[in-house]
């Protein structure tokens, strides 16, 4: 690789920000029927633009509720936003090729078509880049591009940002979220096999995991993972309280995860915490083979009878034949 | 204990020790700990350990480490900052091998140690921290270092070395009974005990039980003493005595030098024919016999426990030879009789609502005859000598006099068909067609009577598994046995009138009695010539229930019986 370290971590961090700025589809947005709700409410005080602005989240929560749509459109021409309704009217008329409210749809589609007469040049720049990104969005997808500037996860989010609609974002949103998340775990299992990952390595994880639980599909592990690979790479930096407090929130997400709990009572150990880290792994998993080791190298420290008997019990408990 | 057999032991199992202890200290320090195998038996720990002590002289010592305090003292001073697996990187998930292989222990042989009814028990595990691997064994002695020497020599590698030299040479050499070869002789043996014999033509054998020890070697040299003839005498059973002119020279096997000329061999052992023979031995020549004696009667009669062993000392008494008998089987006469007069049977081969309920007949004509088998083994040992169980046991039984019983019929046959809560009336005579209850039974529009005569009953007593006590006086063996039995009977009508069949003309008729008892049966057998016996026996089963459910509408059930026995058996 060709980047230094302090600039790989700075892009990793721009990288968190970014994606971890603000949900952008899904339940993390919001409830659609709350949503959907306060618009109708706002629609019936003639509050159109606002009511305009809540049917847009109320789509971005669920993209897949088509009837949104046609509501958000009636909503855009109530507030003259002429150009936005007539999208809004064509995105929901081709998702519901079959709907009894679509003849009523499509006049009013027309109606919009002629009040907006001309579709200026940004207009049509706006939806030439829908286009664009959707279609920038795939191939990186296709490259197992996630992350970056040319990252599948940029495109998506550029996409929602500049108001593209449509069920498809659903779609759109599991897919990114799956190869996100397929590629997090790869980290995870690395990690969790004890193979050699630089801090960097370990870091790209959370970007990740933060990918799938912005479009609303994060795994329930998720967390306790971002967690566990963050502390270990504030462990190889030798950051132990920071490792430690990752560690714990990684070990009460998933309490049965014994390496978890290790790392925790391993940051403590090489923080020279050792008593401490010995009273954890005993807590936590009292027959794994490194507690039973720290116990015994404890109690050698200690005195050599007491080590003495440690070692005893650790021999006939763990290489005594049956 | 044989003291130089312990002494050869604690030496080789010296040796076995200082092929694993004299290495470099630090390089190949091997770690010995010992724990008792069973509860309680904390003091062969140390006795262990002093064993293991004790074996280790000199500069092999300096490389083992032998229980908890010699632990304690290799651990003391040391300080323990770093540990295999806990580091920020290179992390693993069981960092026990490294940490002793840290610690400087090239094995590790942990040894569970005990003391049970066969002897010194010794479980071991040699574990080698820088593979990991562990190598399990266990040796069970009637001495504690040989048991042990058993347990770890199989951990350890073993590559031994024999060495035998005579003089003169090119005797052969046995190990085990197996030709290895002749002397002089270099040759790899498995460790372990070995007994080791030395033969050459003319010449006085030698046998000597050698314990090769392991990754080590043995050797043996010996002097052959010539003799002028040899004579060679192997008998069985085991424990003959074998006599050369009138004098004991020892028993199974004889082998020695010999004075050429004419010798009387006499052979002889307890319960076996004895053997006598005379022979004639040349100069340089070597006589040979292989004599198996022939059984007496009385090991026929098999007094002894063991099949094939023979009996050294005084003959069996006729107690003793009772005991030796394991099984029998008898036939005998039998007499019984019923205890009331109850005996309920239900239709046999149709579904009647008819039930045989009491014997009428006089108390004098009331008696059954019929015979009885038996079978039963008894085991060996303490218990088998005085518990057994009769494995199975046959009786027919028949009446005597014909009787004549009364008939009822079956609980509940009476209900109102059309209101289960009221029972026909009984109108004596009349049908159902009456509204009357049929007593006891009506077949195509007549009613049958309630009772019958010229009746036979045929009881068929089936007892399997049942428990038997036995003791033996001089002739006399005394028993005692329990247990359920089954009681089968037809109960029949042979008077010119039959009532009770089947109308169709099937074969079946009259009643069919299935009761479960329990009985007790106590035998008293004399014996007369080998196995052979008399005995008699009585016998008591007391009714516990029928089992095919059948009760009578008086409430009337089946009785219970007495017998007695006479008869001949075999007692094998």
């Amino acid at each position: 690789m060709g980047f230094d370290r302090p600039m790989l971590l700075s892009v990793s961090l721009l990288m968190a920000t970014a994606a971890g700025a603000e949900p952008l589809l899904g339940s993390g947005v919001g409830n659609a029927d709350t949503f959907a709700s306060e618009a109708t409410k706002l629609f019936n005080r003639r509050q159109y633009a606002k009511a305009a602005e809540h049917f847009l989240k109320a789509t971005r929560a669920n993209p897949t509720n088509t009837g949104l749509y046609v509501q958000l459109a009636r909503a855009h021409m109530m507030a003259r936003e002429t150009w936005r309704a007539c999208y809004a009217y064509r995105v929901y008329l081709k998702s519901v090729p079959d709907s009894p409210d679509r003849k009523k749809a499509a006049a009013e589609s027309d109606q919009c078509d002629r009040l907006a007469a001309t579709i200026s040049k940004e207009q049509n720049a706006v939806l030439q880049k829908y286009v664009d990104m959707r279609a920038a969005f795939f191939a990186s997808l296709d490259r197992n591009e996630i992350m970056g500037q040319d990252g599948a996860a940029q495109s998506l989010e550029t996409l929602v940002k500049d108001g593209f609609l449509g069920p498809e974002l659903f779609d759109m949103a599991q897919k990114l979220a799956t190869a996100a998340t397929a590629e997090a775990e790869r980290i995870h299992k690395q990690a969790m096999s004890s193979q050699p990952l630089t801090s960097e390595q370990l870091r790209q994880a959370r970007p990740l995991y933060q990918v799938a639980q912005d479009v609303g599909l994060a795994s329930a592990d998720a967390r306790g993972r971002m967690a566990y690979l963050d502390g270990l790479a504030e462990l190889q930096e030798k950051n132990y309280r920071k490792a430690e407090q990752l560690f714990s929130e990684a070990a009460k997400s998933d309490p049965g995860n014994k390496e978890y709990s290790f790392s925790k009572g391993l940051a403590l150990f090489l923080g020279g915490e050792r008593q401490q880290a010995l009273k954890v792994l005993e807590t936590e998993i009292r027959d794994d083979p490194r507690t039973r080791v720290l116990r015994a190298a404890m109690a050698i420290n200690q005195s050599p009878e007491a080590g003495a008997s440690e070692l005893e019990k650790l021999l006939f408990t763990t290489r005594n034949a049956p | 204990m044989d003291s130089r057999k312990l002494q050869v032991g604690w030496s080789v199992l010296g040796l076995v020790l200082v092929a694993l202890g004299s290495v470099p200290a630090r390089a190949e320090t091997t770690l010995w700990l010992v724990r008792p195998l069973y509860p309680g038996q904390e003091t062969l720990v140390a006795r262990t350990e002093a064993a293991l002590d004790k074996l280790m002289p000199g500069d092999a010592r300096k490389g083992s480490v032998i229980g908890i305090k010699e632990l304690a003292n290799a651990v003391k001073g040391r300080r323990i900052d770093e540990l295999p697996c806990f580091g920020s990187e290179g992390r693993c998930a069981d960092p026990i091998d490294p940490f002793f292989a840290s610690l400087g222990f090239e094995r590790i042989v942990l040894i569970e140690g005990g003391q049970d009814e066969a002897g010194f028990k010794y479980k071991v595990s040699a574990f080698e921290p820088q593979t990991g691997r562990v190598t399990p064994a266990a040796a069970t002695a009637p001495g504690l270092e040989k048991a042990l020497l058993g347990a770890v020599a199989k951990v350890v590698p073993a590559a031994s070395t024999l060495d035998v030299k005579t003089t003169p040479p090119g005797a052969s050499v046995y190990v085990d009974d197996v030709k290895m070869g002749v002397t002089p002789l270099s040759t790899q043996v498995l460790p372990g005990e070995r007994v080791v014999r030395l033969d050459l033509k003319l010449h006085q054998p030698i046998e000597d039980t050698v314990v090769i020890p392991i990754r080590g070697a043995a050797s043996i040299e010996r002097t052959l003493e010539k003799v002028a003839a040899r004579i060679v005498v192997t008998a069985t059973p085991a424990g003959t005595e074998i006599y050369i002119d009138g004098q004991l020279l020892g028993k199974d096997k004889v082998d020695r030098g010999i004075l050429p000329g004419t010798h009387t061999i006499r052979l002889s052992a307890d319960l076996y024919k004895r053997y006598e023979q005379q022979i004639t031995v040349k100069a340089d020549e070597q006589y040979v016999l292989d004599k198996a004696l022939e059984p007496s009667s009385a090991l026929v009669a098999g007094v002894p426990d063991t099949p094939g062993a023979a009996r050294v000392g005084p003959p069996p008494t006729e107690t003793e030879l009772n005991y030796g008998r394991h099984s029998y089987s008898q036939l005998s006469f039998e007499f019984a009789r019923f205890v009331g007069t109850g005996l309920v049977g239900a239709r046999f081969g149709k579904s009647g609502t008819g039930r045989t309920e009491n014997i009428l007949s006089p108390l004098a004509s009331r008696g059954l005859i019929g015979v009885a088998v038996e079978y039963g083994t008894f085991g060996s040992g303490t218990v088998g000598k005085f518990f057994g169980l009769s494995a199975f046991g046959l009786s027919y039984l028949t009446n005597v006099d014909t009787w004549r019983m009364s008939v009822g019929f079956a609980k509940g046959a009476n209900v109102d068909p059309n209101d289960s809560s009221k029972t026909l009336p009984d109108c004596a005579g009349a049908t159902a067609a009456d509204g009357c209850f049929p007593d006891p039974e009506q077949i195509k529009g007549t009613i049958l009577p309630r009772t019958i005569d010229q009746v036979r009953i045929h009881l068929l007593t089936i007892r399997a598994l049942q428990p038997q006590f036995r003791v033996a006086v001089w002739h006399f063996m005394f028993s005692l046995q329990a247990g359920f039995e089954f009681r089968l009977g037809n109960i029949l009508e042979t008077g010119s009138t039959i009532n009770y069949r089947d109308v169709e003309g099937g074969p079946f008729n009259g009643f069919f009695a299935a009761d479960l008892l329990v009985s007790g049966r106590f035998n008293l057998r004399y014996y007369l010539v080998d196995g052979l016996y008399i005995m008699g026996q009585a016998n008591y089963s007391q009714f516990l229930l029928n089992i095919l459910g059948t009760s009578t509408n008086n409430g009337v059930q089946s009785s219970s019986s007495w017998g007695l026995n006479v008869g001949v058996g075999y007692g094998f």
